[in-house]
């Protein structure tokens, strides 16, 4: 008897991985370019309505940026397309009156501008700089000089999680950690698990600064001083985002430059707490602003903050909806979306004054109503959701899978190219539709077919059921590549046999000897 | 002996695919390190393009190629078509020309047959590649020629790319030694191979690296041992 070669124990699953692999992004590609036609050649786009000169005027009022004043007025400001660089504005008060008309420049009124996040690299961008791809592999350097030359590059090192300082006229510096300045690798301390950074040159000087956040810490380096000031400590809570307003040449709009006056250095970080913690300058104040609990069940809360010579501002915005579930993955996230889009919602902005001990009071709110999805965009969205349920009838149950597994899985697993196909597969999970159960009970069916009189084990026999229930067409296509043998009619009970084995599933007969002809040499073999 | 003789017959067939890398390789990023210890230098003392009193808001003006940039991008395309290369010049030519039975004849076995192709396939990403990139990092560490000297990231990038071209040769491999058409699974096993290069190339974490390229060589080197075991010729 034949001994069955060993690395056949690792050949056949890994055959079977490497083709499954294959057709399952071959058959979503096949499922995209579907969809894609669908919705190009058969999904019509909802018509533009006529509006009346007065609906016009009530969606104008709508879609305006809602600005204060430094004293609490609210303004409604609706500008042309584009919106972000209209060439005219109206300026409304907030019972629709109109109050000045013209180009932004020469708009008499200045609003309160809020602090803005300013990122040159998080923390996906500086671990894309560390990615394997030739295009993509960079360092991030940064130089310390005058205005005719470069005098040093600090490196940043990934791997010890500080700077390396060299000089351009040959020689080594030392280090920058979050202890400061060391001379030595041994004496450097890493900054902490980086999140963002961002950077100016001060007005006298051609050397970035920069603000660095870690998971923990908030810190400015200066490298052409050599100093690292720690700006803030969260030892308790992670943090999250960071928003600056005047600090430095961070957070400055073009159109304030030059308005400094009145505005008071603003630094603001989010913990994961909830909380906002301020770092403000002219004088040197920290506030930790804690909002009500309350304010979580509702839909929204985007808060900004900006410091004047007056006081300290937190403006909200937030819809008077509740928030959904924590994760998308579950059926309560469903109805959620399913009542936001088809109910009117009322929308709220709040302004509100933060005093010394960081308690907040309400200075001034408005509100308005956000209609609804009309009648034909919802039929719209329906007609889309049926053509995407029809192409996704051929995805596996897999994905099912995986998109229930999304609600324990980190957020880390989303990155990269992985992530993207985790992504693209949670996208076309078929959502145990009544379509997709029918194909693959039909395709199992077939398998059964075509595999009972070919199977050799049981076992594999079952095993090849199961693959195809899980996979889907995919599922199929693979046990089709890899088991498509020849049959024959049984000579002895006259139903289909595979010729990959010597007796016959059925009636086990073996298979039959070729008739021994005239010329043959060797009789009996 | 025997099995030394069948890597040097391997290695001797290969040759010009070999030192045609292996040149290229050394040729191309000879010249781009000297380019750029020139360009560096020069560039390092040229002050920056930052604005005083303005805000950098683009990372690229903080950012810059590795000192082995260039010459990566070479070996990134050289180290794929040498794997394609010996692929085709092991595992194809001798179906064209016939040469196969004259070779599975010998007083060997199968599986020594095909452990000198790969040891010698593995020997010639070595020297041809391995070692010129090895000798490139060295010459990029020197501190009297660069300010900034290369990092050893960069020397186990270049070792990364080598390995994927070990995939590309297995791959080869496995479409050659596979007896469906063209249009069905022979063409799967250079499928996956694509696949794994372009998650590998997306990758920041070595250690995640590691794992793909392996997992990937398993699949596609046990497909080709069993399936130049099995394959009648």
């Amino acid at each position: 008897m034949r001994m069955r070669n060993p690395i056949r124990y690792v050949a056949t699953p890994a055959r079977v991985f490497m083709t499954l692999v294959v057709l399952l992004i071959a058959v979503a590609i096949c499922q995209l370019f579907a969809l894609e036609s669908a919705q190009t050649f058969v999904v019509k786009a909802p018509a533009q309505e006529e509006l009346t000169e007065e609906q016009e005027r009530a969606e104008k009022l709508r879609l305006a940026a809602r600005e204060f004043l430094p004293d609490g007025t609210l303004h409604l400001v609706a500008g042309d397309e584009p919106r972000d660089l209209p060439a005219h504005e109206e300026v409304y008060d907030a019972n629709g009156t109109l109050l000045w008309a013209g180009p932004p420049k020469q708009r008499p009124y200045q609003y309160l501008p809020w602090a803005a996040e300013e990122t040159v690299l998080s923390e996906g961008g500086i671990k894309s700089l560390e990615e394997v791809s030739p295009g993509s592999f960079r360092t991030l350097d940064l130089p310390v000089a005058t205005a005719t030359q470069t005098r040093e590059i600090w490196r940043y090192c990934h791997r010890g999680d500080y700077f390396v300082g060299y000089a351009t006229a040959g020689g080594h510096i030392g280090y920058v950690g979050g202890g400061g300045f060391a001379a030595s690798q041994s004496q450097v301390r890493p900054f902490g698990p980086f999140r963002r950074f961002a950077a100016w040159c001060p007005t006298d000087s051609y050397s970035p600064t920069l603000v660095w956040q870690t998971r923990s810490r908030i810190y400015q380096i200066d490298f052409e001083q050599r100093q690292v000031e720690q700006l803030m400590v969260s030892p308790d809570s992670e943090l999250e985002c960071l928003y600056v307003h005047h600090w430095g040449a961070l957070g400055v709009e073009e159109t304030e430059a030059g308005t400094r006056e009145g505005y008071r250095p603003l630094l603001v970080c989010r913990s994961a707490d909830g909380k906002y913690h301020l770092l403000l300058k002219d004088p040197d104040q920290k506030l930790t602003v804690a909002l009500p609990q309350e304010w979580e069940q509702w839909l929204g809360n985007l808060h900004g903050f900006i410091a004047t010579a007056k006081g300290v501002f937190m403006r909200r915005f937030w819809v008077e909806y509740p928030a959904p579930p924590d994760h998308y993955a579950t059926r309560a996230y469903r109805l959620w979306l399913d009542g936001y889009i088809k109910e009117d919602r009322t929308r709220r902005v709040e302004l509100y004054r933060v005093n010394d001990r960081g308690d907040i009071d309400l200075v001034n709110s408005y509100s308005w109503q956000i209609p609804a999805r009309t009648l034909s965009s919802l039929a719209w969205g329906r007609q889309y959701e049926a053509m995407q349920r029809a192409t996704n009838v051929a995805s596996p149950v897999f994905y099912d899978f995986l998109w229930w597994l999304g609600t324990f899985r980190p957020a880390v697993v989303y990155r990269g190219v992985v992530g993207q196909l985790i992504r693209l597969a949670e996208g076309m999970r078929p959502g145990l539709s009544v379509g997709s159960l029918l194909l693959t009970a039909v395709l199992v069916g077939l398998t059964f077919l075509h595999a009972r009189p070919r199977r050799r084990s049981t076992r594999a026999f079952v095993f090849w059921l199961v693959f195809v229930g899980l996979f889907n067409l995919a599922g199929f296509l693979t046990y089709w590549a890899l088991n498509h043998t020849a049959t024959i009619k049984c000579s002895s009970c006259g139903k289909l046999r595979g010729l990959h084995q010597c007796d016959c599933v059925r009636c086990g007969v073996a298979l039959p000897r070729p008739e021994p002809g005239r010329c043959d040499l060797m009789l009996g073999v | 002996m025997r099995f030394l003789a069948l890597v040097r017959k391997e290695l001797r067939e290969c040759l010009p695919w070999l030192l045609l890398a292996g040149l290229l390789l050394l040729v191309a990023g000879a010249w781009m390190l000297r380019y750029e210890a020139e360009y560096v230098q020069e560039k390092l003392a040229q002050p920056p393009r930052l604005a005083p009193g303005s805000a950098v808001i683009h990372a690229y003006r903080l950012t810059r190629p590795h000192l082995l940039g260039g010459p990566a991008k070479w070996l990134c395309v050289l180290a794929p078509g040498l794997g394609l290369a010996l692929g085709i010049r092991h595992f194809w030519m001798p179906l064209y020309t016939r040469t196969w039975s004259f070779l599975l004849h010998r007083s060997v076995s199968r599986l020594t047959i095909l452990l000198a192709k790969c040891a010698a396939a593995v020997a010639a990403f070595v020297v041809s590649l391995g070692v010129v990139w090895t000798v490139l990092y060295w010459y990029a560490r020197r501190p009297d020629v660069f300010v900034i000297p290369a990092s050893a990231r960069e020397l186990v990038v270049g070792w990364i790319y080598i390995a994927l071209g070990l995939v590309v040769y297995l791959a080869t491999a496995l479409s050659a030694l596979s007896t469906a058409r063209w249009y069905t699974t022979r063409i799967f096993g250079l499928l996956l191979a694509g696949l794994a290069t372009i998650i590998v190339l997306s990758q920041w974490n070595l250690g995640r690296v590691a794992v793909l390229l392996v997992l990937t060589l398993l699949v596609l080197a046990s497909q080709t041992v069993a399936a130049f075991l099995d394959r009648e010729f």
